[in-house]
């Protein structure tokens, strides 16, 4: 499988009054073309900040691509002039958000929302436009796309407009689409149809989808390989099955145990103390090590590297650069 | 100890401004009926538009219904008597977001104390050795008492909500969607909290809640409610391990499991189609329109609840001869 797109060393700060935050903190990894590849963290990860670096969509001020590559077959998208970036943007890259409330334009028609891309990115007049939108509502499951096509957003539901939202970001024909937290706001039946969908552009189009999410179980479900962020860094990177076999980071062996699994019986979760630390103090050392149920002295002092465990498994943990922990 | 039986609650949608007409009916909830005994904590589950908000706060007496009773302890409960008789210093109430359900400008401690405050129980002094006692039942430290809810994180003020919920040492906690804004690792610790508060205090749940593996995990009951309506009810066992209804299954079948093998052998189109609006719900069996075995009965009869055994009911013509 050949690489579509590298990010190495990114990292992104944001300036505020209080002081700089890393939001995000050297992060390298690298997605397949047709891979489904997986972000996942928890709130100020970094894991947006990231999705939003990429797309060049960081508002700045306060934010600021402090260093690092971007590269997407083989052009490093943070040196390009923001004119060439808008050819990126939308075409060949696309995002879809959270909340399609907020994403999709109120005033206008969806099927013109759709329509307006294609005629942006593929150079198709009106009449080509209207009928790729047609198709697009088809593919992303709209039945009675030619009634659907003229209505607002505010007449859809929510997972209609998720689909919508799915259908403009096709119109561009991407080889890479962003997903960031595409179903939180969704029912649990709806989230399985969004989901099934993206597989199913994946199978059909050969699109790659960078995943971003704190669901595991949507991880465990789509993705091929997975990255886990926690303040900022990349802690643990690793094919998906092998990570729910064989992780290695403190924090994904208790961010495991905190998901309740409809399947095992238990008592209780396993809470992680303490909290997400401020990123205006980190800790010392390793970040992760006041909530860590394995760190010792020499881990509130030496911070820890990525280290491979394995060719396609690395983590950033003290207790597999030192034997007998 | 709470009872209820045949509740309704219709909110009436009304044309024009100055003659006002009554249009129709959304039939937020519709006919329902379950018992939650003294130490249970019963799970009420549904997806949008299933009545679940409104059924919780109709037990808390928060609004009035159209039709069918609640009862706590023998006694019917309306808005009115919840307001006369002070059955709100029985329940305590726990909101989905932790973020506009404390007032930004009064201290934590204020907070939590506001309900004795309320009913004028016990000294200054002694209302504030309950707030701090409070603090430390919900794992909070002492410090947190003078602080005030944005210097904390959502897993922490829900906790200085649930402090608050307890504060008149209430027999019944209403908790509407408690952890579904909270992030993966802060959502563990509130679900332990509310098992250890049962199991301390003797507290019953009305526990509402979309995620059913946290359902699992705190309630012994559970009812499952559609536009209006409960399709399924029974014990956490019969309701995991034997689903019986068509949504049930589907809804079991969507949620995601941190298990790549199991994600990736379970068949596609677990349910399909989108939830009806409840103004204007499908004729007979409400889920009708997006069940896999839907037959001609199902779309001209509503089903009444069957009990399969003398904990488990289900409402669905044909489900014991589902495949």
């Amino acid at each position: 499988m050949s690489l579509l797109l590298e990010v190495s060393d990114l990292s992104t700060h944001f300036e505020t009054s209080r002081g700089n935050i890393k939001a995000v903190d050297r992060i390298s990894f690298s997605v397949r073309k047709g891979e489904i590849h997986g972000l996942v963290g928890e709130s100020g990860s970094g894991k947006s900040a990231t999705a939003l670096s990429i797309m060049r969509l960081v508002p700045s001020p306060p934010g600021r691509i402090v260093s690092g590559r971007v590269v997407y077959q083989g052009t490093d998208l943070l040196s390009l002039p923001e004119k060439e970036m808008k050819n990126y943007r939308g075409g060949e890259i696309a995002m879809i958000f959270q909340d399609p409330l907020s994403s999709l334009n109120p005033l206008i028609r969806i099927g013109d929302q759709i329509a307006e891309v294609a005629v942006a990115h593929k150079n198709l007049d009106k009449k080509q436009a209207r009928m790729s939108a047609m198709k697009l509502l088809e593919l992303v499951g709209i039945s009675d796309a030619e009634t659907r096509a003229r209505q607002y957003p505010f007449e859809l539901s929510g997972g209609m407009r998720q689909r919508v939202m799915i259908a403009i970001a096709l119109a561009g024909e991407p080889s890479l689409l962003i997903a960031d937290e595409p179903t939180t706001n969704l029912d649990v039946t709806i989230q399985a149809q969004i989901f099934e969908l993206m597989g199913k552009i994946r199978n059909e189009l050969g699109t790659s989808i960078l995943l971003i999410t704190h669901n595991l179980g949507l991880i465990a479900w789509l993705c091929e390989r997975v990255e886990i962020m926690y303040s900022g860094e990349l802690v643990e990177s690793a094919e998906t099955v092998d990570l729910f076999s064989h992780h290695f980071h403190p924090y994904t062996e208790a961010l495991l145990h905190a998901v309740p699994d409809i399947q095992v019986d238990s008592d209780r979760l396993l809470a992680i103390q303490g909290s997400v630390p401020n990123p205006l103090n980190l800790p010392s050392g390793c970040r992760f090590h006041p909530r860590c149920v394995y760190a010792k002295e020499i881990c509130k002092s030496e911070y820890p590297e990525l280290q491979h465990v394995d060719p396609e498994h690395s983590v950033r943990c003290l207790k597999y650069k030192y034997p007998n922990w | 100890m709470i009872e209820v039986s045949g509740l309704k609650k219709y909110f009436p949608v009304t044309k024009g401004f100055i003659f006002r007409k009554t249009i129709g009916n959304v039939k937020a909830v519709d006919d329902v009926s379950f018992r939650i005994p003294k130490g249970h904590a019963f799970g009420l589950v549904g997806e949008s538009g299933s009545g679940k908000t409104t059924t919780g706060n109709l037990v808390a007496g928060l609004l009035d219904s159209t039709s069918g009773t609640i009862k706590y302890r023998e006694e019917i409960i309306t808005k009115e008597a919840a307001r006369r008789k002070g059955y709100r210093k029985r329940f305590g109430i726990v909101f989905q977001d932790p973020y506009s359900s404390l007032d930004p400008r009064m201290k934590v401690v204020q907070s939590i104390v506001e309900p004795l405050n309320v009913y004028n129980l016990g000294s200054k002094k002694e209302r504030l050795e309950k707030g701090l006692k409070l603090l430390e039942v919900v794992g909070l430290p002492a410090m947190a008492a003078n602080r005030y809810p944005h210097q904390f994180s959502g897993g922490q003020r829900q906790r200085i909500a649930i402090a608050r919920a307890i504060a008149l040492s209430p027999e019944l906690i209403i908790a509407d969607e408690p952890v579904s804004a909270l992030d993966v690792s802060e959502q563990a610790r509130i679900v332990n909290l509310f098992k250890d508060l049962i199991n301390e205090f003797e507290l019953s749940y009305l526990f509402i809640s979309h995620d059913l593996s946290i359902v699992k995990t705190i309630c012994q009951d559970v009812a499952v409610m559609y536009l209006g309506k409960i399709v399924e009810i029974g014990t956490v066992k019969d309701i995991f391990e034997k689903a019986a209804h068509p949504y049930t299954i589907g809804l079991l079948r969507s949620i995601p499991v941190p298990n790549p093998a199991t994600m990736r052998s379970r068949k596609s189109g677990a349910v399909f189609g989108e939830i009806p609006s409840p103004l204007n719900p499908p004729k007979g069996c409400r889920f009708n329109t997006r069940c896999p075995y839907a037959k001609d009965k199902c779309r001209t009869e509503e089903p009444q609840i069957d009990m399969i055994t003398n904990t488990h009911g289900v409402a669905c013509h044909f489900w014991n001869k589902l495949s």
